[in-house]
């Protein structure tokens, strides 16, 4: 029993540690946010690492996730014929939490998880130490250009997927369930509202957030050579995924 | 200069450095000698404020490191260059571009002047022309020359460096330190320099410390070094004649 008491004791001061440690280090961000610094070239090479190379897997995800809300749903909108109500529960759900959910996980497997390996393997080849001594803020440096780039372009990301969400629902309703895309079209634009889209948008540029907060901090802390940064990077996608579950929670219920 | 006093630093209470001093004077060179695990890297992560010790000061000039910030280090850090043992080279930057770096952040110059500075000084460490290449296309001797041409780009007053010629062949090491004993005439720097290769050091060096376990066994002048009875220092001075 003794033992167990132990184990649940060492586990919970193990996750308030890295609680501990990201809640400082979000501090610290946060600091050199508001003295507004950054490196405007390295942000520049980070839209475009984690904008431009994520594209293509967006697109894809999110035209199959488009067709496969029209899928589930199909049957039920032959079975009441309800086809004027299908582009307004695709929409809906679309805009409101499937898109932004769907790329936010995307997002933080791919871009959040490779930033976490980038840094770790940064912080246990002595980049990072070299950049302190060489009087550069790794913070400023690192950190801020990755936060902003995360965040501008999963917001940015959750629009395409939005888009592509909607185009593979449309062809997926005419092809499959016979939906003319007039009808989801109309469908659509009369029912679903700007805010359903706002709501979206909060979503994924508060996951942007997270993800580039939770992945720059696993990566800066990483210590133990190369196994360090595998735990480090299996930490993040974890706690980026746990994360984004969290806000979503919070910001449906506040945005109700 | 450079002033460590009584400086102790554990880790996972295991004392790595224990109750270490030293003095490096302005413009003198310390060869700094010891076996593996002695603690010399760690003396110079202390120097520029990497680590903080637990027990005792660092000073470099008037500054006390061990009791500045990572901001208040900043401007301490703008005075230092360092070759750190494994290169840390930035692998997604090309070699240019490394060399560069700190005149960029610094925005120390125009970028024409900071073209021809990397021109002029991959020429100084014999390696003109591979601006353009990254460090994976590199050969250790070569990442070593790159790490000593970043560390020096900014004509930093002090220099520190971390085993320079681990794990490169000798020819490689005799051009390493000729290359450092050249900048070292020309710019009269103080300077740290770790290394295993004593005879290699010697000439470079003003001053002699060795480190034994964490402890400081040795330091003095190359010439009381060579006359020092002490066992550990002989070893390391003459190592042909060790048992």
């Amino acid at each position: 029993m003794r033992g167990l008491a132990a184990r649940l004791g060492g586990r919970f001061l193990d996750i308030a540690d890295v609680v501990g440690e990201l809640a400082l280090f979000t501090a610290a961000v946060a600091r050199a946010g508001v003295r507004l610094r950054g490196d405007g070239r390295e942000t520049w090479r980070t839209l475009h690492a984690v904008g431009v190379r994520s594209l293509p897997i967006i697109v894809v995800t999110a035209w199959f996730a488009g067709a496969i809300a029209v899928l589930q749903v199909g049957e039920y909108v032959v079975k009441y014929r309800a086809y004027e109500v299908m582009g307004w529960g695709f929409g809906y759900s679309v805009f409101r939490e499937v898109g932004p959910l769907l790329v936010g996980l995307m997002f933080s497997g791919r871009v959040g998880a490779h930033n976490t390996a980038e840094l770790g393997t940064m912080t246990v080849t002595e980049q990072v130490d070299a950049l302190r001594v060489l009087a550069i803020d790794p913070i400023e440096y690192l950190v801020m250009p990755r936060l902003v780039a995360m965040t501008v372009m999963m917001t940015l990301l959750n629009v395409v997927g939005d888009v592509f969400a909607l185009i593979g629902g449309m062809v997926t309703a005419d092809v499959l369930i016979g939906v003319d895309p007039y009808v989801f079209w109309n469908s659509f634009i009369e029912y679903v509202k700007l805010e359903d889209f706002l709501n979206g948008l909060a979503k994924a540029f508060s996951f942007g957030v997270a993800v580039g907060l939770v992945s720059c901090g696993f990566g800066l802390s990483v210590r133990g050579g190369a196994p360090g940064v595998g735990r480090a990077v299996n930490a993040c996608v974890v706690a980026s995924a746990v994360g984004i579950f969290v806000l979503d929670y919070f910001i449906t219920h506040l945005l109700r | 200069m450079i002033r460590l006093c009584g400086v102790t630093k554990r880790f996972e209470g295991a004392t790595v450095l224990d109750d270490v001093s030293l003095t490096v004077p302005t413009g003198a060179t310390l060869g700094l000698v010891g076996q593996g695990g002695a603690g010399k890297s760690l003396v110079l992560k202390l120097v520029c404020g990497l680590l903080r010790p637990d027990a005792g000061q660092v000073f470099v000039d008037d500054d006390e490191v061990s009791a500045l910030d990572e901001t208040a280090l900043m401007p301490v850090r703008d005075r230092i260059g360092m070759i750190f043992q494994n290169y840390a080279l930035f692998d997604y930057l090309t070699v240019g571009e490394n060399i560069a770096f700190p005149l960029r952040q610094r925005r120390a110059a125009s970028a024409d002047e900071i073209t021809a500075r990397v021109t002029k000084r991959l020429a100084q460490v014999h390696l003109p022309g591979i601006e353009d290449r990254l460090p994976a296309e590199l050969s250790g001797g070569m990442k070593k020359r790159v790490c000593l041409a970043r560390a020096t780009i900014h004509d930093p007053p002090i220099l520190l460096c971390d085993d320079p010629t681990a794990g490169l062949d000798p020819v490689t090491t005799n051009r390493i330190f000729a290359l450092l004993k050249a900048m070292q005439v020309e710019r009269a720097a103080t300077a740290v320099i770790v290394s295993h290769d004593v005879p290699s050091l010697l000439p470079l060096c003003d001053r002699l410390a060795v480190l034994d376990r964490g402890r400081r066994v040795f330091e003095g002048t190359c010439a009381e070094a060579e006359a020092s009875a002490d066992p550990l220092v002989r070893a390391f001075l003459h190592p042909e004649v060790t048992p």
